[in-house]
């Protein structure tokens, strides 16, 4: 209780400091009036008595200053004294307190946008969904990896669990669907959920209803839409009109019953445009098989805990009822087990995935905090140098060294201030840039980075930490209580100095460091640029189009498909039109197999396979890619003629052992195909793939009803809008997919490369920018120290270029050190890098020489100024100083 | 009239519990009983008197209440908390061992 009233009457006095100062001044008032009172009462005149009560009284100013020290107010007075005197300081210094400010700002800045974006993507749970901690995602494993799909069938023996209140059931991404409301269609990104989808998440509607369990049965496969805010907006601008409507999905009716809540996307980072239910939706898509086949998996689930229960005991349950199923169906089973994990926007491995990424970016900003701290440590400590006389005067005088201490660590702490400040708002910008650098894909992902509470709390828990290391440091090194030889000249700085360039050492192996990895991603990109994809990538016009959004079987398809290449081809400037089921380097890819030629067997205990395309005849034109042997497709290679395909020449030579494949035949099952061509080799999957086995089949003869039609056009004009306009002529309710173009389509595969670049190399320059700081600074410093050593040494005759070199060498020899220590950590470090790089190893030579030479000529650099400066020294000026 | 003899350190808050211990007093009163009660031989000036009073008051062993004197003024009244009668004993009992000590080695030795 008395601990607790001594704590409040010293919060009161710094809180209502002014309050107890008017409490104080009225208290010592009363006195002198009582007093004044008493001597009138005693006979004396009032001017007289008033006199004799103030001399009695005594110097009420200094009173009440004495008083105030007794009250606890000396600590937040001396706070507020404090801070003002080091606002003072830093004024007169303003490019260190710049410097300072903004480079632990930065590094504070870069790390908390690491951690906003991670707190986003894993932390953070879905928006718009209620008791979130209760809700786990359910997906099926093979060998115990993965987060994969399992059968409807299957579901229904996972919801019965006693351990989950409900389970619902979701198409894991959502289906492309055309929406036409009195107008064209539109292509719209349909989430296909379980009727109890939106009870199961606690999910609110924000106008209208949303769809229940009792509108998603055997009996009720009600056609039903609930749109998401987003798509409201956009589509509908907002109109509440439109609950009730009856709009088109792929032709067919459905009713708008709801709008959701802003925000509500789901259980993951995949946001669909609306909801529809599954049997609504296995209607549309007229098939049968959805529901009743166990080898039919499109399903995740989502589940609610029942109450008290355990994410662990859902999953102990559900593997055993998985366990049952494959005992009871064997082959007929559709998993080998299950995987229940708490809420998250990226479910199953991915998790780790982004999570080991944005670890190493985390770790480099990491870095750029640490260099940024050593450096201004390091201004820290030559500032504290300089007030060494002042210091070691005031400690003489009977200053206590915690009284100092706590002033100099002021300093810091409001440093520290400025740099948390303009590191969130650059983390805010950070996060906003990195944001706008995702490149456009194929389905819509939203997260939302915000500087929420934990955010907040990390960038001033960092903030503090790196104030209260880079304030203790040179705070407790200048008021060592050592004075005789601070008064008595300007020595006992050589450990000073020492610690400082121990500080400079490591600040610039971690610079290094930084330069070498954001150098192996920058030689990584180059290398990946600079790499042939083997088809051209400009001038290339892509639209998406499913034919059976329009509802159209693979006849009515092709010759749709048909129609659409000859109006793409009379548009002017479209030089070649093709159809195109893959589209490479776009992160997709399909298996054809098992191949099988005759005469020529794959390797012991393999079978020949190979990705596959499915084209029409303009593709290798429309693409760029040469035929080396034989002809394209024509249009006679149709269903009626005989089967035909293109290989690439890595599959010819493999299959062969000749890139001239033409007239000879393969085995697919029970088709026969002859070989007419073989086209040179591309890039497939990833630039720095392995030589792939690649084959082309005709769409005539390969009917596949989603194909992206591709369109080359002569010069740089864009065949956009021509192409949107013919779709739209051909059939309204054919909805575009997706249109963009060819380099667009092929961004996705180096983005995880350009991203860490541009993290990295931006990082990589900070750093490059301190240790220049940080050099001219130790160099300057140490310079001004010796002044008069120099002089002695002009005095005596030393050349201008002798003396211009033992300056150089000092900072070269501080740089070298840094340096080689950088090397050997960087040689360590990068290894983990591997797999993030593109042909260069983690130990390119190239990297690290360029590396190792940037910091030396930095280091050169910074030292020239204050090199000459020496080299400039008049010795009788140098040696009357001090 | 002999000059009045300035305070033993450390001996004003022991002087002030003593005095609060009877009735809760304000500061210009405990100053002029001070001087009344040691027989004018103690004099206490406000420089000391006031920092002492906030030195307790933090300490939690006074507690301090805005009151009407007599006079008709308002002054701030002080009282004894009982962790400040609580000291007070202690203190007590520890100078009077301490005093009974130098009178002791005065009156021998």
């Amino acid at each position: 209780m008395r601990l607790l009233r001594q704590l409040m009457l010293r919060l009161r006095a710094v809180f209502l400091f002014g309050r107890l100062q008017r409490e104080m001044d009225e208290e010592m008032r009363a006195h002198v009036e009582e007093a004044t009172e008493r001597y009138i009462a005693r006979g004396m005149s009032r001017a007289d008595a008033r006199i004799a009560a103030r001399r009695e009284f005594g110097n009420m100013t200094v009173i009440a200053s004495d008083a105030r020290e007794t009250r606890g107010a000396r600590w937040s007075e001396s706070l507020a004294a404090d801070t003002r005197l080091a606002l003072r300081g830093l004024r007169r210094t303003p490019l260190f307190a710049a410097v300072a400010v903004l480079s632990i700002g930065i590094g504070v800045g870069a790390t908390t946008a690491i951690v906003t974006i991670a707190n986003a993507l894993l932390l953070q749970s879905p928006p718009g969904i209620g008791h979130a901690d209760r809700v786990v995602t359910i997906g099926g494993t093979r060998n115990g990896k993965g987060f994969d799909t399992f059968s409807y069938a299957t579901y229904r023996d996972y919801a019965r669990a006693s351990s989950l209140t409900a389970m619902a059931a979701m198409d894991v991404e959502p289906r492309a669907l055309s929406l036409t409301d009195h107008d064209d269609g539109q292509a719209v990104q349909g989430g296909v959920v379980s009727g109890n989808f939106f009870q199961t998440l606690d999910a609110r509607p924000r106008l209208g209803r949303l769809f229940g369990a009792s509108d998603d049965t055997e009996g009720n496969s009600a056609p039903l839409i609930v749109l998401s805010d987003r798509y409201w907006q956009k589509r509908f601008g907002g109109d509440s009109g439109v609950v009730g409507r009856t709009v088109d999905l792929n032709g067919a009716p459905f009713t708008i019953v709801g709008v959701a809540a802003p925000r509500f996307q789901g259980p993951f980072v995949i946001a669909p445009d609306l909801w529809i239910p599954l049997r609504a939706w296995a209607q549309l898509a007229n098939s049968v098989t959805l529901f009743s086949s166990r080898q039919s998996v499109w399903l995740v689930g989502v589940g609610r805990l029942a109450p008290g229960r355990a994410a662990s005991e859902a999953q102990a349950e559900l593997a055993s009822i998985a366990a049952r199923l494959r005992r009871t169906y064997k082959d007929e089973a559709d998993l080998d087990g299950v995987r229940v994990v708490p809420l998250s926007l990226i479910p199953g491995d991915g998790h780790a995935v982004v999570g080991a990424f944005m670890a190493a970016m985390f770790v480099v900003a990491g870095l750029v905090l640490v260099v940024a701290s050593a450096n201004v440590a390091g201004m820290l400590l030559a500032r504290a140098a300089g007030r060494q006389r002042e210091i070691a005067v005031r400690l003489a005088l009977g200053a206590s060294r915690a009284r100092l201490v706590r002033q100099l660590a002021t300093e810091s702490l409001v440093l520290g201030v400025g740099a948390g400040l303009s590191g969130l708002v650059l983390a805010h910008w950070l996060v906003a840039a990195v944001m706008s650098l995702v490149p456009k894909l194929p389905v819509p992902i939203i997260v939302h980075p915000t500087i929420d509470a934990p955010v907040l709390a990390f960038a001033l828990g960092i903030t503090l930490l790196v104030g209260l290391v880079v304030g203790a440091l040179p705070a407790l090194e200048s008021t060592k209580p050592n004075l005789v030889p601070a008064l008595k000249s300007d020595a006992g700085t050589t450990r000073r100095h020492r610690l400082r360039s121990a500080l400079l050492v490591s600040q610039i192996a971690v610079s290094m460091l930084l330069l070498v990895v954001a150098g192996l991603f920058g030689r990584s990109l180059l290398r990946a640029r600079s790499v042939d994809p083997g088809f051209s990538t400009g001038g290339i016009d892509i639209v998406s189009l499913d034919f059976r959004l329009a509802g159209y079987d693979s006849t009515r398809g092709l010759d749709q498909a048909q129609q659409l290449l000859e109006h793409a081809r009379r548009v002017p400037g479209v030089a070649h039109a093709a159809l195109s089921v893959m589209l490479p380097l776009s992160g997709s890819a399909m298996g054809f197999g098992p191949i099988l030629a005759d005469g020529h067997p794959a390797p012991k205990g393999q079978e020949w396979s190979a990705d596959w395309n499915v084209i029409t005849a303009d593709y290798f034109a429309a693409i760029g890619i040469p035929l080396v042997h034989g002809r394209a497709f024509t249009e006679a290679d149709d269903h009626g003629g005989r089967d035909v395909a293109i290989m690439n020449e890595t599959f010819a030579k493999r299959l062969f052992g000749t890139t001239d494949a033409v007239g000879r035949t393969i085995r697919n099952g029970n088709r026969l195909i002859a070989v007419i061509g073989v086209a040179r080799d591309a890039k497939y999957r990833s630039l720095d793939e392995t030589p792939l086995n690649y084959l082309y089949v005709p769409l005539a003869q390969w009917y596949v009803p989603h194909a992206n039609l591709l369109v080359r056009t002569a010069g740089t004009a864009s065949a956009a809008g021509a192409l949107r306009r013919i779709v739209a002529e051909l059939d309204p309710h054919l909805p575009i997919l997706d249109q963009q173009t060819m380099s667009e389509a092929t961004a996705l595969s180096l983005f995880p490369q350009r991203l860490a670049l541009w993290v990295t190399g931006s990082l990589g320059v900070v750093a490059l920018v301190l240790a220049l700081l940080g050099i001219y600074g130790v160099i300057a410093y140490s310079v001004a120290q010796r002044t008069r050593e120099i002089g002695v040494r002009v005095a005596l005759g030393a050349a201008q270029g002798t003396i211009l070199r033992m300056v150089l060498r000092q900072g070269l020899m501080l740089a070298g050190a840094g340096v080689v220590l950088g090397l050997a950590i960087a040689a360590a470090a990068t290894r983990l890098l591997a797999s993030f790089l593109f042909g260069v190893p983690p130990t390119d030579a190239v990297t690290f020489a360029g590396a190792a030479f940037l910091l030396t000529a930095a280091a050169l650099a910074a030292s020239w100024v204050p090199a000459h400066r020496a080299a400039a020294c008049d010795p009788m000026i140098a040696l009357r100083t001090e | 009239m002999h000059k009045p003899t300035p305070l033993l350190q450390g001996t004003l808050d022991l002087i002030v519990l003593q005095l609060l211990r009877s009735e809760p007093t304000n500061g210009y009163d405990l100053a002029q009983r001070i001087q009344t009660v040691s027989r004018d031989v103690l004099q206490v000036n406000a420089g000391s008197l006031y920092p002492a009073l906030y030195r307790l008051e933090e300490r939690a062993l006074v507690r301090a209440v805005w009151k009407e004197t007599d006079t008709g003024r308002r002054a701030k009244v002080y009282s004894l908390t009982a962790a400040g009668r609580q000291q007070l004993e202690s203190q007590r009992a520890e100078w009077e061992r301490f005093a009974g000590a130098l009178s002791h080695i005065l009156k021998r030795a």
